[in-house]
């Protein structure tokens, strides 16, 4: 169901303006009314009703010809029993391993813990205790089917097809009266039903009689039956229900409702009157008002489960509750949703807001909240601070970048500098040439040497082979001319290793020299290298201030614009993202004070106002403003927010837009007059031009009177007031 | 042309009578989220009302012509609501008369005291 508001659903609407326990300091201030808050008694019309006689709980139960049982218990104790009851089943069955119950039972059994008998002060906790005792109902019925299924399914045998039929909807109608009625008091077209579930007078139940589907409902409830069904005593459950169905019979009357109300399908059919032309009761797309026009029992519940039903049938494959199957599965889920609504709503009700406004205590804060947004919006404390903040960042990222972009010219300088070795440096052909030469000098020098070690070999021999000679002259003269000859060699020899011991020293500082080259060339060209990598780092690093998403990074000239960008944001007196919050909050506020017109124009002046529903028949054609918009939607945005010309029409057009596009209106009006747009053209109002479609629809549909269309207007401040709220 | 607004709806709104007289009392010195919240509240009932009333005609009416009192028209439940609406017009244009009355009333006595 949607969050916006239903004709059916106008009581919660109320209640669905949630208001904190609290007083602002502004209410506090304000005028207060204090009178007591008195003890409340329960009103029919709290249930919904259109009577206003008091609902007086604390009654004798009666018997079907009107007479109290005075043995018996009161209404309030007979629920109170009756929720008992449904309460220990469930907390029972909770208790078991591998039990699964639905998240409503579950919630109910947090409630009730909660509350527990105090659920029935209060309309609401009624109409919820009811629910749940319907729901739990349903249920056991259900699973005494599936025993006597299990007894007798060879033996079981059905006399007409609409009982094979009876769907949850059927069982609503006959938990009134099991056990209870004679024949005669049973309205036409249940007599066979109730023939076969109660043995003529007696108000024997005969079980044999009774099927219902179960395989339409969820695993959990499924789960639950079969619990049911097995594990519990099936005379205490018969008495049960026939207990739950005498309190529901009973609750009924204490509304004020015939219990034959419950049976006639609409008011037509318990008058007796025959209704011009023929409507489906079945059918999910009935016009909103013959649908009001149709409702029988017209408790607020009622109308809930018969919206929440309409809306399931709407959404179901075929869109029909004809299937008995489907309807007994769409009944009960929508009775599960109606529970839900009841239990968020529980102690909720227009009484109780009336007496929150009286005392002045409870009010929602919306217009000031709104206002409040807007001064901190605007707020220039904050804005100094705002602007503070950011300027200090700006100076940062300024110092930031000039020094960065000292170290990159520090840098920069230091590799020019070494220019000459950086170019050398760079010469790939460098290295292997010193390599070579080291080698090279390095042969030599081995070279050299070995010459050395031949010459001093040599020597030795000289020595040795000279003395042997020397010794073996026999006379003097020979002796002499040996000697002179080996100091000739010895001298020769010795000039020759002098000459090889002086070529190897030069070669030597010759290779010093290179291995001194080669080292410094390798120095300078790690020093480059890092130069050069930090003078990419300098470079990015002042990219990614200016812009750290930028790829490539925008440089020093991104980053002097992004500088100039926040100077003159800091110069402006609101961000430029503020303004428009600022211009819609605004327009919203202004249509919360114009409630009244707003609401009551259209209502009471028709004719000074668009919203006739006369001029809704070709509305979507027109185009005078030859825009792409409809003419309805721009008169409704016209009298929302009260132009005053073209000129200011077209200046704040932009932001009305922004507060309720046209496929927002589209959807309010869907889904408040209940135009089963889904249904009729098998999707959801997915575009701005579906606003066309929803005049055709309402052109087309004159069932909907001006007052109605007219209501139109209160989810349309609503949703205008909440939009402003969530405004991020 | 005829304006209405939450004060003339609170007059016709079916409020208990002290809560009413002191709402519509100190209506004007109410904050703006109270007014708020009280139009709101007010506009709902209103609708509220308005349908209700229209439920109950329309069963007044089936009763009727059960009674062979009236014919079942085609547009019945289109003019109940119609009726329901002028009527509903009607009362709010009457106390907004009454009140115009009383306070020239109040005003004439206020002058005739000065003098």
């Amino acid at each position: 169901m949607s969050n916006e508001v239903t004709n059916l659903d106008r009581n919660s609407t109320a209640i669905a303006d949630r208001m904190p326990d609290s007083p602002t300091p502004a209410e506090a201030a304000s005028p207060v009314l204090t009178e007591t808050r008195p003890e409340k008694e329960i009103n029919q019309k709290d249930f919904g009703l259109s009577r206003s006689e008091v609902f007086n709980p604390d009654i004798f139960l009666k018997d079907i010809r009107g007479k109290e049982l005075k043995d018996g218990p009161t209404l309030r104790q007979a629920f109170e029993n009756n929720l008992d009851i449904v309460f220990t089943q469930l907390t029972q069955y909770q208790a078991l391993a591998g039990s699964e119950l639905s998240p409503v039972q579950k919630d109910f059994i947090v409630l009730y813990k909660k509350k527990g008998k105090e659920l029935l002060k209060t309309a609401q906790g009624w109409a919820l205790a009811n629910l749940i005792i319907e729901q739990d109902m349903a249920l056991r019925f259900t699973a005494l089917n599936e025993q006597l299924k299990i007894a007798t399914e060879q033996e079981y045998t059905l006399e007409r097809d609409e009982e094979k039929h009876l769907t949850f909807k059927n069982l609503q109608s006959i938990w009134g009266r099991i056990g209870e009625f004679k024949e005669k008091d049973i309205p036409r077209g249940l007599k066979s039903l109730r023939k076969s579930l109660i043995g003529k007078d007696t108000g024997k139940f005969d079980w044999k009689r009774l099927l219902l589907n179960s395989t339409g409902l969820s695993p959990e409830n499924q789960k639950y039956i079969k619990y049911l069904s097995l594990e519990t005593n099936k005379d205490t459950e018969k008495d049960f229900l026939i207990e739950a169905a005498k309190a529901k019979i009973n609750f009924y009357e204490a509304l004020g409702m015939d219990p034959n109300d419950l049976e006639a399908v609409t008011p037509f059919e318990r008058y007796g009157v025959i209704p011009a032309g023929t409507v489906t009761p079945t059918a999910p797309l009935i016009p909103a008002d013959w649908r009001l026009a149709q409702e029988n029992i017209n408790t607020e519940w009622m109308r809930v489960r018969n919206q929440f039903l309409e809306d399931l049938a709407t959404a179901a494959p075929g869109g029909t509750l004809n299937n008995p199957q489907q309807a007994t599965e769409l009944y009960f889920q929508a009775h599960e949703k109606t529970i839900r609504y009841f239990m968020d709503r529980e102690v909720k009700t227009f009484t109780e807001i009336a007496l929150k406004i009286k005392e002045g205590s409870s009010i929602p804060p919306s217009i000031s909240n709104l206002e409040q947004r807007i001064k901190k919006l605007k707020a220039p404390k904050g804005r100094e601070e705002e602007r503070r903040v950011k300027a200090n960042q700006l100076k940062i990222a300024q110092s930031r970048l000039e020094h960065l972009e000292n170290e990159k010219e520090e840098k920069q300088r230091e590799i020019d500098i070494n220019t000459i070795e950086k170019d050398a440096a760079s010469d790939p052909t460098l290295p292997p040439i010193l390599t070579a030469k080291e080698n090279r000098i390095n042969a030599t020098i081995g070279r050299l040497k070995t010459l050395r070690d031949n010459q001093n070999n040599e020597m030795n021999a000289v020595e040795t082979r000279f003395n042997a000679a020397i010794s073996a002259a026999t006379d003097s003269e020979e002796k002499t001319s040996l000697q002179s000859e080996k100091a000739t060699q010895k001298t020769t020899i010795t000039e020759n290793i002098r000459r090889l011991e002086s070529q190897i020293s030069e070669n030597e500082k010759g290779l010093d020299l290179v291995v001194e080259e080669k080292n410094k060339v390798s120095k300078l060209t790690t020093v480059i290298n890092s130069l050069t990598t930090r003078m990419g780092d300098i470079n990015n690093e002042i990219g990614n201030i200016a812009d750290p998403t930028a790829t490539p990074p925008i440089g020093v000239s991104g980053l002097r614009k992004k500088i100039a960008d926040l100077e003159e944001d800091l110069r402006s007196e609101q961000p430029t993202a503020n303004k428009e919050k600022i211009r819609q909050i605004e327009a919203s506020i202004t249509c919360l004070k114009n409630y009244d017109r707003i609401v009551s124009d259209p209502l009471f002046n028709e004719a000074e106002t668009f919203t006739s529903l006369k001029d809704l028949a070709g509305l979507g054609n027109k185009d005078e403003y030859g825009t792409n918009y409809l003419e309805g939607y721009l008169r409704t945005l016209d009298h929302v927010f009260k132009y005053q010309g073209q000129e200011e029409r077209n200046k704040a057009f932009k932001t009305a837009e922004k507060i309720l596009s046209s496929k927002e209106l589209a959807q309010i009006i869907n889904n408040h007059l209940n135009l089963g747009f889904q249904a009729t053209f098998g999707r959801p109002i997915n575009s701005d031009n579906d606003l066309l479609m929803i005049y055709h629809t309402l052109a087309a549909n004159r069932q909907i009177s001006q007052a109605r269309f007219t209501s139109v207007f209160i989810p349309i401040l609503k949703h205008i007031e909440n939009k402003a709220q969530e405004l991020e | 042309m005829n304006k209405f607004n939450t004060k003339q709806l609170l007059q016709i709104l079916p409020l208990d009578e002290n809560l009413r007289k002191k709402v519509v009392t100190n209506f004007d010195s109410f904050s703006e989220d109270q007014k708020l919240a009280l139009k709101k509240l007010s506009w709902i009932m209103f609708f509220e009302l308005y349908t209700n009333k229209i439920k109950e005609e329309f069963e007044k009416t089936l009763y009727e012509i059960s009674q062979e009192k009236g014919d079942l028209k085609a547009n019945l439940y289109q003019e109940i609501e119609e009726n329901v609406l002028n009527k509903l017009k009607q009362i709010l244009l009457q106390k907004a008369d009454k009140k115009a009355v009383e306070k020239i009333r109040a005003e004439l006595k206020k002058q005739v005291e000065l003098s």
